[in-house]
């Protein structure tokens, strides 16, 4: 009979905060696959999916030419999920509605 | 029926890692789901240059049953500033100051109020990142 034994195991345990800093209005707490930073190599100071693929801002203007998560995923690179939490952030800053 | 080791091969494996890591490791936190240990990082770093490790990245010690089953960040806490705003979803300590997939020591879950490293807030550009307390435990007691 052959036996089997399973390694690796490893438990991590750790506690980390961020102080301070800079955050766009509204913040992105809600919307973690969402990210920012002051100068990004692609988008500038934006609101941009975490993935890099594309900002809120654009988007956003593609909403109204092809309202289908999969579809403005697909042009831009992301998931669907990105896509439906970008254009959430949207609503909530005022780009769209 | 669980896997158990003796004490002193739990002791050896925890004792690799530092050496493993050597003396310029680095950890870095990232956004959204990891991808394999060996890819290279996906989402946005919260520090574009990671935070730099103690030269002896940490130090063993007893788990409560073995001795030196347990291995304790070193020189914690450890900061630094924020490239970006993100929410923290992974991290990874490296050997060395590049992140590639080929440097990768450990990988691991972040989270806020969740994961191996758990933070108490999304993390703000600019803002001061602060790993308070780390530590990895053997499992096969």
């Amino acid at each position: 009979m052959d036996s089997e034994i399973s390694l690796g195991s490893l438990k991590c345990v750790g506690a980390a905060s961020c102080i301070g800093g800079k955050h766009p209005d509204p913040p992105l707490d809600a919307f973690p696959l969402l990210a920012w930073m002051v100068s990004h190599p692609r988008h500038g100071s934006k609101v941009f999916t975490e993935d890099g693929a594309a900002s809120v801002e654009a988007i956003a203007l593609d909403v109204a030419a092809m309202p289908s998560y999969e579809a403005l995923a697909a042009r831009h690179g992301t998931t669907a999920e990105h896509v439906r939490q970008a254009i959430e952030y949207a609503l909530a800053a005022g780009f769209l509605g | 029926m669980a896997t158990n080791l003796k004490a002193s091969i739990r002791a050896t494996m925890m004792g690799s890692i530092p050496t493993s890591v050597g003396a310029s490791g680095h950890l870095f936190i990232y956004s959204g789901s990891a991808p394999s240990k060996t890819a290279s990082p996906t989402g946005t770093s919260a520090i574009t240059a990671g935070i730099a490790l103690s030269a002896t990245m940490g130090t063993t010690g007893t788990d409560g049953t073995d001795a030196n089953a347990k291995l304790t960040l070193s020189g914690v806490p450890l900061s630094g500033t924020a490239t970006a705003s993100i929410t923290p979803g992974y991290y990874r300590v490296t050997d060395g100051g590049t992140d590639d997939g080929t440097h990768t020591q450990i990988q691991g879950s972040c989270g806020v109020g969740s994961g191996d490293i758990n933070f108490a807030s999304t993390i703000s550009s600019g803002g001061t990142v602060t790993i308070s307390s780390l530590t990895w435990t053997e499992g096969d007691v």
